[in-house]
């Protein structure tokens, strides 16, 4: 599974940082490095819906620190 | 100076300890293709010193820039310098290089020899010593070559260190061997100036006893950068904008998610972000084939200019730049380039106006970066689309 986090100027903003790096640490928590790449995206062009989080080919916007664990845990962990 | 010469310079200059002002002056007079650069340091320091090196490099670059004979400058100046009342001299010494076509001519009066490095050697030339009236001035004139590093230095700099630590202050000879032996051949004025000033620092345990300055003048090859920021204003207009883009001779630079795609998009290339380049204050850049940087675009732009203020006020910073965004962004623009063609888009991005980044913040990076870019005496050009 390739879960990669928009960093474009505006989900940078919105703290896109924190959330590539929150999802990489769940990832290495659950010992999910073999299944599960977490990278940063260039701009995955959904600027206005806050930071934007493509799992393969879904885009998933909305997210910010307070809702990373929710999608790992709905988005990540259970479609495993 | 021939057409396909730049003018690389870099000046620093610090006050002697406890001074607001600077007994040393110095400015740039001429035009891009003769300039001419004079350095002053007056008598003493403080305001006193500051008013007859102001005076003195001023009268002297209006002089020489219209023409007119050293003897005839060298008068004037010791004719309208003011008198010192305790010391009953009007006093400061002076260091000029006027570029005339393929040649340099540099007059000094008592400061520090300027130092010329050419191919990794010091590079002397025929002193012509001779007097106007009592003072004696050292002429040379010597041809320019691409690569030419020319520093001039108050004695500030030659008389660092002396009666601080065992050091018994420096010859314009060990500078340009520390200089040659500590530097890389494509360094840029600035790092040169920087690299000069911070050992100073070093051997006068950062204290100032005397006024401190550095001025470097580097003769280079012309190289143009061009940067794109934002998509243009129509979509219709995108695959114009880019052709004109990549018609420019010189390197390319991206700046901005949505510009990024955009560019991706006409070049048919895919976009490799370069995982981990980033930080909390910067987002990753990424690789683009055809393209020689790609970042983000006003973040970076801002935190680059916020390092360029930094670098102002800290040259030193200049010798410790890492492979971040912004870092890179800073390098391309201003220690690697002499043109620089700004390519801004002014498609209006409805996303930043809920994170705090307004439209007008946008241009108002843009003119500051332009401002900066005309400051460190780079050609200019800006569009907008």
């Amino acid at each position: 599974m390739k879960v990669q986090v928009c960093i474009g100027s505006s989900c940078h903003k919105r703290g896109s940082y924190e959330v590539l790096k929150r999802l990489k640490e769940l990832v290495a928590e659950n010992n999910l490095q073999d299944k599960v790449t977490v990278c940063s995206a260039f701009c995955l062009n959904h600027c206005e819906d806050g930071v934007s989080v493509a799992i393969d080919d879904d885009v998933i916007t909305g997210i910010g620190a307070g809702n990373t664990d929710q999608l790992f845990q709905q988005y990540i962990l259970e479609q495993l | 100076m021939r057409e396909e010469l730049f003018l690389d310079r870099a000046l620093i200059s610090r006050n002697h300890d406890g001074e607001t002002l600077c007994g040393d002056f110095s400015e740039l007079f001429g035009t891009a293709s003769e300039p001419v650069f004079v350095m002053s340091d007056g008598m003493g320091s403080g305001v006193k010193a500051n008013i007859l090196a102001t005076l003195t490099c001023t009268i002297l670059g209006r002089m020489l820039e219209h023409g007119l004979p050293l003897s005839e400058c060298v008068d004037t100046i010791a004719a309208t310098l003011p008198v010192c009342k305790e010391r009953h001299m009007a006093y400061a010494t002076f260091s000029a290089v006027q570029v005339e076509g393929d040649n340099m001519f540099i007059v000094e009066y008592d400061n520090p020899c300027a130092v010329l490095i050419r191919n990794g050697k010091i590079h002397k030339s025929q002193c012509h010593v001779r007097f106007v009236g009592d003072k004696e001035i050292h002429e040379r004139r010597t041809d320019i070559r691409p690569g030419d590093v020319l520093v001039l230095m108050s004695d500030g700099v030659t008389h660092s260190g002396i009666g601080r630590t065992n050091f018994d202050g420096w010859t314009e000879e060990e500078i340009g061997t520390f200089l040659i032996e500590n530097g890389k051949e494509n360094d840029c004025a600035a790092v040169i100036a920087a690299r000069l000033d911070k050992l100073c620092s070093e051997i006068s345990h950062g204290c100032l006893d005397d006024d401190r300055t550095i001025a470097v003048m580097r003769f280079c090859r012309r190289s143009t950068i061009n940067v794109i920021m934002g998509p243009p204003e129509n979509r219709d207009d995108d695959e114009k904008v880019l052709r004109l883009y990549f018609a420019k001779k010189g390197r390319h630079i991206v700046c901005g998610g949505s510009t990024g795609q955009m560019v991706a998009r006409y070049l048919n290339k895919p976009i490799e972000v370069v995982q981990g380049s980033g930080n909390s204050c910067v987002p990753d850049m990424a690789k683009l084939d055809g393209v020689d940087l790609l970042t983000e675009g006003i973040i970076t732009v801002r935190e680059m200019l916020s390092l360029r203020d930094r670098i102002k006020d800290r040259p030193e910073l200049l010798l410790n730049l890492g492979q971040s965004p912004e870092e890179l962004l800073y390098k391309k623009l201003f220690m690697e380039s002499s043109n620089v063609n700004i390519f801004f888009g002014t498609a209006a991005n409805a996303a930043h106006a809920d994170i705090g980044i307004s439209f007008e913040s946008k241009i108002e990076a843009v003119k500051k970066l332009e401002a900066e870019l005309l400051e460190a005496g780079k050609t200019v050009k800006k569009d907008y689309f």
